[in-house]
């Protein structure tokens, strides 16, 4: 889910989303970097992410993906059933007494 | 669209995979050299925190959704890399396993035919036969004469049973289709609107029109597919060409199919249409046998009730001279009897045999998976899955089976074409005879090579899926030979193959048996150099029954004359041949209710029959000239039909008669049995009457001369016949043979058997044998260190040879134990194809049994002797 979260905005190389990452968890969530990858791979395949090959910012080749419509909708699933279950875990939290 | 990428540009999207990770891991060393760390630590920094790069590839590469494809062609291409460096044993796995698949395959093709394959007419459940019964006072005489026209135009008018009904007549004839060689066939007469009332079509040209069944417009006719391959070459310009059947002149309108006949075993080549009268006067012109085609919706015993009301009030209405009562019969009715229990017994035969292979091929597998501890113990420790090695000696299995069915389609193929020349006579034949290899046999030969494959490679893949790491790298494991659950399991397999190469055996002893039974059995009568010739005459050279009795009494003359005769005779039959058959009702009989008409074979025969045949007159008297047409009439029985119908009593002097309309028949003579080989060799009682008695009305154009010769019997028939042709060039010989080839002919089907069951037996028995010395062989070489000790330790050959031997034998007697056990519960299958032979036969069971052992024990000393020669020191410093 966080993957295509990062990825919705427009195409994205990987070594971006693995930044991005980095810097939205400030660093909390410590992965190696390289196990983005099949994850990423596995979206691809499941069709919720598209990727072309395009020029990056430095000059070099990389892959940029994008979400697809079916991505869209995969993401607006995942994050309502996120919320409605972080809105259940807050509501039993509350009700402490 | 990725798929196709995946599979077949490989390198470009590893290319790409690769180009993607570095540019990553590039990046991160930018960030680090941008953030002031010299190059090679920005470069170390950034591979560390990436992570493993073949690791993360190989994960990716699983993220594949082809990722199984790939794996499923990797492990066949080991597979076959694997079974090349092993070709001895991977040939002989093939070649096993292709016999035991395609003789599956080619009996199956036999059974399908005859039992599975759906009848290939329309709708098949709703036809039926429409019976005609004739039940009188209170015997009850079935007589299946059929229906003449008339009768048959009532039935056609109950619309309300009968959406149809379509008729035909079948005859003997003599084709001459334009090859110089006049052959015998079934010609049949059928109504136009048989074709497309089955629900066929022509292959070429056309059905017979309505038109065509009006008297004198029958000059058309359809040939048979196999007619039109075999003497037109499937020529297809064949319709408008003309044929002679008999004295007529027909011309082909149309090629009917193959399936195109009334029971599974005709074998008509010629139809003729139906006349609407019939063609000719006399009774056999007259009947036609209906096939029906119920109301849809009806069922069987509705069509059944409704059937009967129906003759009822035909007969009440049409007066006829017998009152006909009706049974319907559901048509084309699969085969029974003892014929569908030998195709099981077969099919289950050769299952065994291809079970015998399965278990030798797993034993070998296993025994083999055993040397490769090594292999499976470094691909374990890199990260195979059990799954995954679990996969790769399903697939070793599955390519070694398919490959074996893929020869086993070529060996059945050409087995399936090959059994009817094996057998030459019998009702099995028509069986075989209908074989085919088509789809369904081709998909069965394959779903065989499917579970054959799993079924040997089962064990050997459990094995490896549970290799341990550590074992397999660290121990040796040659000092114990193997574990001692895979040693359990190669006890079980040779058992298993023992067992059932043991069964096997015990079939083909058991047919071995009754074949010999059979042969020993006295037949009644001498046959020593006796031969007979069963010949016609043509009705337009011979047109009054009394140029017809002239000329076989002229025949009779000059045979008894000639100087190789001592003596010879005249009937209609034979034992050994052909014969008519008759039913009839005793006079104790005629008065009881519910009682079974008896049957019995013909013979029309002249009154030194007996004494030419050698069979005894029991009592009375044999025919002579006082048995004439006017005198009354008398026949002679035989003495199992006298033992059967009027046991207890002297059969002399008592009466019976064919039907409540004949006249009383008076037994005056009572003859030996004689015996008659069929497939169940009921002994089927005699009945003879005398020629001079025979229907004056009837046309006397068949018989057959009997004689007996004073040298040897075939010089005789060639005299015989050149006899036969100087008297009337014309006369046809339909038959003409030593009595001991007719005899020799008569018992092909348990002939058949026997080779079939001792083919299965002796190949189970070679596979048993052959993989005892396997096993008995890698045991053997396992243990050569432990053997080398031994020998090294005191004990001498003899020791060594006994130590082999008495465990290679431990699961050669449970496996004999076993087939035993399984002997008593199987055989009760195979009782109706025996002869005077208990299936539990003790003979059988005692000599198999023995020689099995002697076998297993010759099979298991040769490597015995191989180990009693090892040489201590050479075997020690082995590793």
């Amino acid at each position: 889910m966080l993957i295509l979260k990062i990825v919705s905005p427009g195409p994205i190389h990987g070594y971006a989303i693995s930044r991005r990452i980095q810097q939205i968890s400030r660093d909390v969530l410590q992965i190696k970097q390289g196990s983005l990858y099949p994850a990423l791979h596995r979206l691809e395949n499941r069709g919720w992410l598209r990727a072309e090959w395009g020029e990056s910012e430095t000059g070099r080749e990389a892959k940029f993906y994008s979400l697809t419509r079916a991505g869209r909708r995969q993401l607006a699933l995942e994050a309502s059933n996120w919320e409605r279950l972080s809105n259940a875990i807050g509501l039993i939290l509350l009700t402490e007494e | 669209m990725r798929w196709f990428a995946f599979l077949f540009r490989k390198q470009t999207v590893e290319k790409q995979l690769d180009a993607e990770l570095r540019f990553h891991i590039g990046q991160e060393t930018r960030r680090y050299m941008a953030a002031g760390m010299p190059i090679e630590e920005a470069r170390r920094k950034a591979w560390l925190d990436f992570g493993g790069l073949d690791q993360i590839k190989e994960d990716c590469r699983d993220a594949r959704p082809t990722r199984w494809l790939e794996d499923l062609a990797q492990d066949a291409r080991y597979g076959c890399r694997v079974l090349a460096k092993n070709p001895g044993m991977t040939f002989v796995v093939v070649v096993s396993l292709a016999l035991g698949i395609g003789a599956n395959s080619a009996i199956f093709s036999v059974v399908d035919a005859a039992v599975f394959r759906p009848l290939p007419y329309k709708d098949p459940d709703q036809l039926v036969d429409i019976l005609q019964v004739e039940r009188r006072g209170t015997a009850e005489q079935i007589s299946y004469v059929g229906m003449t026209r008339d009768e048959l135009a009532d039935w056609r008018d109950q619309k309300q049973i009968f959406q149809g009904i379509e008729a035909y007549s079948t005859s003997f004839g003599t084709l001459f289709p334009g090859t110089p060689q006049a052959e015998d066939t079934v010609a049949e007469r059928v109504s136009p609107g048989m074709l497309a009332f089955l629900g066929m079509r022509t292959i070429l040209g056309r059905g017979f029109s309505p038109e065509e069944a009006k008297a004198g417009n029958d000059t058309v006719c359809l040939i048979s597919e196999g007619l039109w391959n075999s003497a037109f070459a499937s020529d297809r310009s064949v319709l408008g060409r003309t044929i002679r059947i008999d004295n007529r002149t027909v011309t082909i309108v149309g090629v009917a199919p193959s399936e195109f006949k009334h029971n599974m075993y005709s074998f008509t080549t010629i139809w003729l249409p139906l006349t609407e009268r019939p063609e000719r006067e006399g009774p056999e012109f007259a009947h036609v046998h209906p096939i029906a085609r119920l109301r849809s919706g009806l069922s069987l015993e509705q069509a059944q009730s409704q059937a009967k009301l129906v003759a009822d009030r035909l007969n009440r209405e049409k007066p006829r001279v017998k009152k006909w009562d009706v049974d319907l019969d559901p048509f084309a009715k699969p085969l029974l009897g003892p014929t569908e229990t030998a195709l099981y017994v077969l099919l289950g035969a050769v299952g065994f045999v291809l079970l015998t292979a399965c278990a030798n091929v797993a034993s070998l597998l296993l025994s083999r998976a055993a040397t490769r501890q090594r292999e499976l113990a470094i691909r374990a420790a890199i990260g195979a899955s059990q799954a995954r090695l679990f996969r790769q000696f399903l697939m070793e299995g599955m390519l070694l089976s398919l490959g074996g069915a893929a020869a086993a389609v070529g060996l059945a193929w050409y087995g399936v074409r090959l059994l009817p020349q094996l057998m030459p006579t019998g009702l099995l034949l028509y069986a075989v005879r209908g074989a085919t290899f088509d789809g369904r046999v081709f998909a069965f030969t394959l779903l065989v090579g499917i579970l054959t494959g799993v079924l040997c490679s089962l064990a050997p893949a459990l094995r490896a899926a549970r290799t341990s790491v550590v074992e397999g790298l660290v121990v040796t494991n040659r000092m114990t030979g193997a574990t001692p659950a895979v040693r359990r399991l190669l006890c079980a397999f040779q058992a298993l193959q023992v067992a059932f190469a043991l069964l096997l055996l015990v079939g083909a002893g058991l047919m071995i048996h009754t074949f010999v039974r059979m042969l020993r059995t006295p037949t009644g009568y001498d046959s020593a150099d006796l031969f007979q010739v069963s010949l016609s005459i043509a009705k337009e050279r011979y047109p009054t029954r009394a140029q017809q009795d002239d000329f076989f009494d002229q025949l009779l003359s000059v045979v008894r004359k000639l100087p190789i005769t001592r003596s010879a005779t005249v009937g209609t039959g034979s034992p050994a041949g052909t014969s008519l058959g008759c039913n009839f009702i005793t006079e104790a009989m005629a008065g009881q209710s519910g009682a079974q008409a008896g049957s019995a074979d013909l013979f029309y025969v002249a009154s030194d029959y007996f004494s030419t045949l050698g069979i005894p007159l029991l009592a009375g008297r044999t025919f002579g000239l006082e048995d004439g047409p006017k005198a009354p009439p008398v026949a002679i029985v035989g003495q199992g039909t006298a033992n059967r119908y009027w046991s207890g009593e002297n059969p002399l002097g008592k009466r019976f008669r064919y039907s409540p309309d004949a006249p009383w028949l008076t037994v005056v003579g009572v003859a030996g049995k004689v015996k008659v080989p069929q497939f169940e060799l009921i002994d089927l009682d005699q009945v003879y009457l005398p020629l001079g008695q025979e229907d004056p009305t009837e046309p006397r154009l068949f018989g057959t001369l009997i004689v007996r010769s004073t040298g040897d019997p075939r010089q005789g028939l060639s005299v015989v016949r050149a006899q036969i042709n100087a008297l009337d060039r014309t006369a046809r010989i339909h038959e003409a043979a030593t009595t001991d080839e007719l005899y020799w002919k008569a018992v092909g089907t348990p002939r058949f058997h026997l080779i079939l069951f001792s083919a299965f037996a002796g190949l189970a028995l070679a596979t048993a044998a052959v993989g005892l010395y396997g096993i008995t062989l890698f045991t053997v070489s396992r243990r050569t260190q432990e053997i080398g000790l031994r020998i090294a330790l005191g004990a001498g050959p003899g020791v060594v040879r006994r130590l082999v031997v008495h465990q290679a034998l431990v699961p050669v007697v449970l496996g004999i134990g076993g087939g035993l056990i399984g002997t008593c519960y199987l055989t009760r299958f195979m009782s109706s194809l025996l002869y005077q032979v208990e299936p539990q036969d003790p003979l059988t069971l005692i000599a198999v049994s023995g020689a099995m052992f002697l076998i297993a024990l010759a099979a298991s000393y040769l490597p015995a002797l191989r180990a009693s020669r090892i040489d201590p020191i050479t075997a020690l410093r082995q590793d």
